[in-house]
């Protein structure tokens, strides 16, 4: 009998975890939860119509690099690999960001620096009203500062709440290797 | 008495032969004007230990008046006597004018202790009838009925003050002259003697492109429609000013064109040592008349080439015989440029304490303006390094005229350490559609385009910008205004593509991508490694990213 319920509990959970996708390893790098979105390829991705944006990451990116999902009509694209990174990358990352953006104290924030107890993450927000679209940018770096995993969440202005808390799941479920 | 009628002939003739040799020295002795040979002495002993030879400065020869001593009277003036020396002086074409230049002296005691030449320029006025007088009254705020300007050098012919008369009373306005030559399809323009005067350039070269009436407050009477290169227009200005002391208008008026080649057709005129050359034309006026129509004169190209058919554009003299069908900016060659201005040593101080400022606690973006003294030159204005007090931003103040120097671009630092951002680019399209510049006309437009560079200074090396397609820039400038905000995403965007792409890279490597990628078809960018001068201009490689240009 509790051979049986041992075998029930592990099968069930392999079965959840398979069917629902809900974490799974990318690269070497980490294991992320998906929550439910489907990998795609940035061909199928260019039909979707958040794609249709032309600050839409399918395109311009340029190199075939990374993986692309889609959740909701939302673009999810996802890359990282292993390198040696200074101690304030991510600092350096939001203050360049900052500069670029010609960020003044007193504006709105676009960015979010949150220390995990495993890795720190970069979240920086960009709208573009023309095309009613936006973009969320995710650089998280292991504590060690030997790996780093980045993201674009593209989606439309309307779905800005949704969005935020895709991201906002998506970080927290980050797991170095 | 044949013989007694020629005797007495004789006699007649010789005493109107000796009255017409003494007229001066009888006109001298009528009028109370005798020329004491104590006081011509001690005038030429002051004359010679004074007046000095000066070396030619940027290809402008010093202009040395010679007194023609024998020519010389007395003015009494206040009590004191003057001796005036007339000296050289050239033809005047505008008949409204009389213009008369003397040496002044005056003495202290039995020596001469003061010198001066002094210029008359009389609008509308008898100023040989009244010359005297003048000269009596120089220094005074009133001259009856005179209308005209004074303007007072030194011994040397260096400016020191000019006095505008109306009706009889000085006013604030100054006067001055100034001379214009075409060199080579560059209009150059020389102010009274050799550095004085305040005249607006960009007013005069405006006028001189053919906009002939009031540009702003700049009003040229009389301003050829085309400048010829063998020939030296002289303009008589005034300036108006406001309570402060600020020029307000300038009303500048040609008097005389002397052309050297045949067939230009100079006027008569008294022209007394002028010999010919441009150099010797250039030391003055006198108060004949005459015009400077006549035949036609010859068309030389920028080159100088009779009939030639090469322009001046914004890289300089191309078409024609020089070989040069089209302006191009070959990042290769001009990488030379960027340096040598980089390494300069002003330059350089200036660039490093720019970006000390720019990353001290507050950050801040610092910068300066980059501003020559003189277009046709390689000389930078000394300019103060200032901030707009903002993390992000910093606005360069564009001139283009002769007091507050042509600006030729900026440097500033970037406190976060990016790439020039599309700010930097994009203000050098701006100055094209200032008015100052438009008013410089096309040589000055040539000028500007020639120099225009935008250096950003950051921790993680230097950077300058220069235009490869200035219409191009144009176009992305007008796209950058009509929506900065966009702009802005823009570039931000495409430098988070880069770092999506290559999730290590650092910002300052995805901003230069960015700029590259959307204003690269406008711009050649150059960067120097931190704390170095030697430039090297990147391009984008063909994995799509930002690499170092291979130059032979």
């Amino acid at each position: 009998m509790k051979i049986k319920i041992i075998f029930c509990i592990a099968f069930g959970t392999l079965f959840s975890n398979l069917a629902m996708g809900q974490e799974t390893a990318f690269k070497n790098i980490a294991v992320v939860n998906f929550d439910g979105a489907k990998r795609t390829d940035i061909t199928k991705s260019k039909n979707l119509k958040i794609a249709k944006s032309k600050y839409s990451l399918v395109n311009s990116l340029e190199s075939n690099v990374g993986e692309f999902y889609e959740k909701n009509g939302m673009l999810l694209f996802l890359n990282g690999e292993s390198a040696e990174l200074e101690n304030n990358h991510l600092e350096q990352l939001e203050k360049g960001f900052k500069e670029m953006k010609g960020w003044r104290p007193g504006d709105p924030e676009f960015t979010k620096l949150e220390t995990f107890s495993q890795y720190k993450v970069l979240v920086m927000n960009l709208e573009f009203e023309d095309q009613g679209t936006g973009k969320y940018s995710f650089f998280a770096v292991s504590k060690n500062n030997k790996k780093i995993l980045n993201g674009v969440l593209e989606y439309e202005l309307t779905d800005k709440a949704k969005a935020s808390q895709i991201i906002e799941k998506f970080i927290k479920g980050i797991k170095f290797k | 008495m044949k013989k007694r009628s020629l005797l007495l002939a004789t006699i007649v003739f010789s005493l109107a032969l000796l009255v017409f040799a003494c007229r001066r020295d009888l006109n001298n002795f009528i009028n109370d004007q005798e020329v004491p040979s104590s006081f011509l002495e001690s005038a030429k002993i002051y004359h010679g230990i004074n007046a000095k030879d000066f070396r030619p400065t940027d290809g402008t020869e010093f202009i040395k008046l010679r007194p023609l001593w024998r020519d010389s009277w007395t003015v009494k003036s206040g009590g004191n006597q003057l001796l005036i020396v007339p000296t050289i002086e050239n033809h005047v074409s505008n008949r409204d004018y009389k213009i008369r230049r003397v040496f002044i002296f005056s003495k202290n005691g039995n020596e001469v202790k003061e010198g001066k030449i002094v210029e008359f320029v009389a609008v509308r006025y008898d100023l040989d009838e009244h010359l005297n007088e003048i000269i009596s009254n120089y220094k005074q705020n009133s001259i009856k009925n005179f209308n005209g300007s004074i303007i007072t050098y030194d011994i040397n012919y260096f400016p020191e003050s000019s006095a505008v008369f109306e009706n009889g009373n000085k006013t604030n306005k100054q006067a001055g002259f100034v001379k214009a030559v075409n060199l080579r399809g560059n209009i150059r323009l020389t102010t009274s003697s050799r550095d004085g005067g305040k005249i607006s350039s960009a007013g005069l070269l405006s006028a001189l492109s053919g906009k002939r009436d009031a540009i702003g407050a700049f009003i040229c009477n009389g301003c050829p429609t085309k400048m010829e290169p063998n020939c030296l227009y002289t303009f008589s200005y005034t300036n108006y000013y406001d309570s402060k002391g600020n020029i307000t208008d300038t009303v500048c008026e040609l008097v005389s064109v002397i052309c050297t080649n045949t067939g230009s057709g100079s006027g008569s005129g008294s022209g007394s040592g002028s010999s010919g050359g441009m150099s010797a034309s250039m030391s003055g006026f006198s108060g004949g008349t005459g015009s400077y129509g006549g035949n036609p004169p010859p068309s030389y190209d920028c080159t100088g080439t009779l009939n030639g058919s090469a322009t001046m554009s914004e890289c300089g003299c191309i078409g024609g015989t020089t070989g040069i069908t089209a302006c191009s900016k070959d990042p290769c060659k001009e990488k030379v440029l960027v340096t040598q201005k980089a390494t300069r040593s002003d330059l350089k101080l200036q660039n490093a304490d720019i970006l000390v400022k720019s990353t001290t606690a507050p950050l801040k973006e610092y910068g300066a303006n980059q501003k020559l003294l003189d277009p046709t030159k390689n000389t930078y204005k000394a300019e103060t390094i200032y901030t707009d007090n903002a993390t992000s931003t910093f606005g360069p103040e564009f001139s283009w005229n002769n007091t507050d120097g042509y600006w030729v671009g900026a440097s500033h630092g970037h406190p976060g350490g990016t790439g020039p951002s599309p700010s930097d680019a994009v203000w050098l399209a701006r100055p094209l559609a200032s008015s100052e510049l438009a008013t410089a006309g096309a040589t000055g437009m040539a000028q500007y385009k020639a120099m225009a560079s935008s250096t950003t200074m950051t921790v993680n090396g230097n950077y300058v910008i220069t235009v490869k397609d200035w219409p191009a820039l144009v176009t992305l400038k007008n796209s950058f205004d009509s929506n900065p905000t966009a702009a802005r995403n823009a570039y931000v965007n495409k430098a988070n593509d880069y770092k999506a792409a290559h999730p290590s890279a650092s910002d300052h490597e995805a901003s230069v991508y960015a700029l590259m990628k959307l204003y690269g078809s406008a711009i050649n960018l150059y960067k120097a490694a931190a704390g170095t001068t030697t430039y090297t201009p990147l391009k984008l490689t063909t994995t799509d990213m930002v690499g170092d240009l291979a130059c032979p």
